[in-house]
């Protein structure tokens, strides 16, 4: 609702008994004078809802004075002749003040609750941003929009974020954008403490800082603009104060929680993803150092009584197994690499043909068993890439299906442009397929489809080829092949065309 | 006739090559020794950086095997120094996996490169091709055959089992470099600094659809090369010749 200035609330209180006077004028000789005087009754009745208590009360003296000089005998005169229209001017000046008293009232009334509901409306926000925001640094951003909001006035959060000193405290709103002088070294001083009360002072520049606290710690300091004291507010204001101050620190405080509670979660999965790295690279190791260990005891204890194409055979068998430890041992580094996440890229104009062909020469020995076909699309553009990676990407694809389905069946290895340019590559194969939960799980690290098998592999293979294929720009998913089978397909952009020569 | 002429002067040379082993492990070293010997090269031995590059500066040696990992020096050094003695080729040991590092000792002046672990065959291979170019660096080699692809550089024709395949002269000189070098990798800065000019060090581009271009001529299979070798994140490999 809106309130004209005071002077004008008088004007319209003038104004009002002045077209009740011109309404009634042409009508005094119809109607007598009891109603004239409720027509002015109705006037300052009116006064006294819209206008408050002083211009109604000056309404009913303006209508008293209006009746008497207007209508009541004789006319055009102050003077009152009438014993009853004396009566009944009295009885309109009483109701007139005691109506406006009451209307005065519901006025003050209906100004509380809508301020009650702006403020509620403030809380109802604050909590509601508070409650999609991620982070507390995220959250104390929010502080100084509902502050404005609920008070008129400029505040920020100064934070204790980390127990590192050389962390430096997030503030809600940047020192240097506060459109207020304040002292630093009060809300360090705050936060620094281990004071458990809730504690608030004003500094030099006359900025009120407030500590919020949660159970155990500071959390933040409230920093608000000078002149503003909540010492001035009415009980209302105060309470409102209060209660803005108490969502705030609850929601930090939960969201801190939250943030710990996500770095605990964190710290123990890396644990389980250690744990489970060493028992898949040992595991990887003990069976061919087995094998080998076998072998070579063979070799050692029965040199006599082992004829020349058996110990040819263990021989062989040494020197597998042996490449096949070490090849462990170079992705097992590989992938250490990788996982620390300082991957750079390399990318450099490169030919998927050559990629492919270095792929499957790292391959040979281990493909023996199984029918790879390639069907490349020719004249594929020169792609922007890390060949390095990219081969590591289809070398693990391929190794997959030899892991995965039964040997002799066939590979299908398949190359083309889509129609917005950019090139996918399939691996095709004629094994079990994936099914949609398996998909899920497949690209999680440390996943390996039957833990317990024979089969090697630290299950960090799909992981990071997605990682690899993500820092390309591309994307590596899977889908079920027709006729049983899966396709691992990826999908690299070739935004970046070479135009002088292609 | 000719051929077997300088595969019987190539015999003469063998033996009196001298190949010298910096690398501070004592068994791989000791293997490497009774992996090579017997094929009638003369080893030294060293196991420090500082005392390598002596022996190389008092025996002239015709090829150093140089570990990476050294204690006493970073290896690059060591090929820096070397580069600055001899023109001997240098063969690099790498137990390190990552591509920049060959990439970085190849660009020093090393001349080729072996991952650790490595078989015997591979070694051997590497030693020879390494040797032969030393060789044909002193002499013109007349032609190149190897597994029915042929060379002939006095007509300048290349044949793939007998069959005549056209080049343009861009890739006839890419060919020509790589079959110099045949056997021996050679990185991407190499070929386009031979081929192209020095200007053109860093288009790998050209060099990526030139080597397409020659791969689809020369190969049955492109995707499954036979002769040219791709080394990923380094450059190419020509097979050795028969």
């Amino acid at each position: 609702m809106h309130f004209p200035s005071i002077l004008l609330r008088y004007g319209y209180g003038l104004l009002l008994v002045a077209l009740v006077t011109l309404f009634v004028w042409p009508l005094r000789s119809i109607i007598g004078a009891p109603s004239i005087l409720l027509a002015y009754l109705l006037g300052v009745f009116l006064a006294a809802y819209r206008l408050g208590l002083g211009p109604s009360i000056l309404a009913a003296v303006l209508s008293a004075l209006a009746f008497a000089f207007f209508f009541a005998p004789p006319i055009f005169s102050f003077a009152i002749s009438d014993l009853q229209n004396l009566l009944g001017l009295m009885v309109m000046l009483t109701v007139a003040t005691v109506t406006s008293g009451l209307a005065g009232k519901l006025r003050e009334q209906a100004a509380i609750s809508d301020r009650r509901q702006r403020q509620a409306v403030v809380l109802y926000q604050l909590t509601e941003d508070f409650s999609n925001s991620q982070s507390v640094k995220e959250a104390v951003q929010l502080v100084p929009r509902h502050f404005r909001a609920g008070f008129d006035a400029d505040a920020f959060i100064v934070l204790k974020t980390s127990d590192d000193p050389h962390e430096d405290d997030v503030v809600g709103q940047h020192p240097n954008n506060a459109r207020f002088s304040w002292d630093r070294r009060i809300s360090d001083q705050f936060l620094k403490g281990a004071s458990a009360k809730n504690l608030s002072c004003v500094d030099e520049y006359g900025s009120r800082q407030t500590l919020l606290m949660s159970a155990q710690a500071p959390l933040g300091v409230l920093v608000t603009e000078p002149g503003f004291s909540p010492a001035g507010f009415d009980a209302e204001g105060k309470s409102f104060f209060a209660n803005f101050q108490k969502q705030v620190t609850h929601h930090l405080e939960r969201l801190k929680l939250a943030e710990e509670k996500q770095r605990v979660q964190m710290q123990i999965e890396s644990e389980s993803i250690r744990n489970s790295l060493l028992s898949g690279i040992s595991h990887d190791l003990r069976t061919p150092l087995t094998r080998i260990l076998g072998a070579a005891s063979a070799l050692a204890l029965k040199k006599m009584t082992l004829s020349e194409m058996s110990k040819d055979e263990l021989t062989q068998q040494i020197q597998d197994e042996a490449r096949h430890m070490a090849d462990v041992m170079n992705k097992v580094l590989e992938m250490a690499r990788l996982a620390q996440g300082d991957i750079q890229p390399n990318l450099e104009w490169n030919d998927l043909e050559e990629i492919v062909g270095s792929s499957i020469a790292r391959l040979e020995p281990s493909l023996s068993g199984w029918d790879l076909r390639l069907s490349m699309a020719p004249n594929l553009p020169l792609i922007w890439v890390d060949a390095v990676l990219l081969q590591q990407v289809l070398v693990n694809l391929i190794e997959n299906v030899t892991k995965y389905c039964p040997v002799g069946s066939s590979i299908e290895l398949s190359a083309r442009l889509l129609e917005d340019g950019s090139l996918i590559v399939e691996v095709i194969d004629q094994g079990p397929g994936i099914t949609s939960a398996e998909r899920e799980r497949i690209f999680r690290k440390f996943t390996r489809l039957d833990s317990e098998s024979a089969t090697t592999g630290v299950g960090l293979g799909l992981s990071l080829c997605r990682t690899i294929i993500e820092l390309h720009g591309g994307e590596l998913d899977v889908r079920p092949a027709q006729g049983g089978g899966a396709v691992f397909f990826l999908i690299i952009p070739t935004n970046k065309v070479h135009s002088e020569l292609s | 006739m000719n051929g077997e002429m300088s595969q019987a002067d190539a015999e003469v040379l063998v033996l009196s090559e001298t190949i010298l082993l910096i690398e501070d492990d004592g068994q791989t070293r000791r293997i490497l020794k009774s992996s090579l010997a017997p094929q009638g090269w003369k080893i030294l031995e060293s196991a420090y950086g500082e005392d390598g590059i002596a022996k190389v500066d008092e025996h002239r040696p015709d090829l150093v095997i140089l570990d990476l990992g050294l204690p006493d020096m970073d290896g690059i050094e060591v090929v820096g120094v070397i580069r600055t003695l001899t023109a001997s080729p240098v063969l690099i040991l790498s137990a390190r996996t990552q591509e920049s590092e060959k990439i970085r000792a190849l660009d020093a002046g090393a001349d080729d490169y072996l991952t650790k672990p490595f078989g015997v065959g591979e070694l051997e291979a590497r030693v020879r091709a390494l040797l032969r170019r030393r060789r044909n660096s002193l002499e013109i080699q007349p032609a190149y055959h190897s597994h029915g692809l042929y060379v002939d550089f006095a007509t300048r024709t290349v044949t793939r089992h007998g069959n005549p395949i056209r080049l343009t002269p861009i890739e006839y000189r890419l060919l020509a470099v790589l079959v110099k070098n045949a056997g021996v990798v050679l990185t991407h800065r190499n070929l386009l600094r031979q081929v192209w000019g020095p200007g053109h060090a860093n288009d790998i581009q050209y060099l990526r659809i030139y080597m397409g271009q020659l791969r689809h001529k020369l190969e049955e299979d492109p995707a499954r090369p036979k002769y040219l070798k791709t080394e990923i994140g380094v450059g190419y490999r020509l097979l050795p010749p028969e």
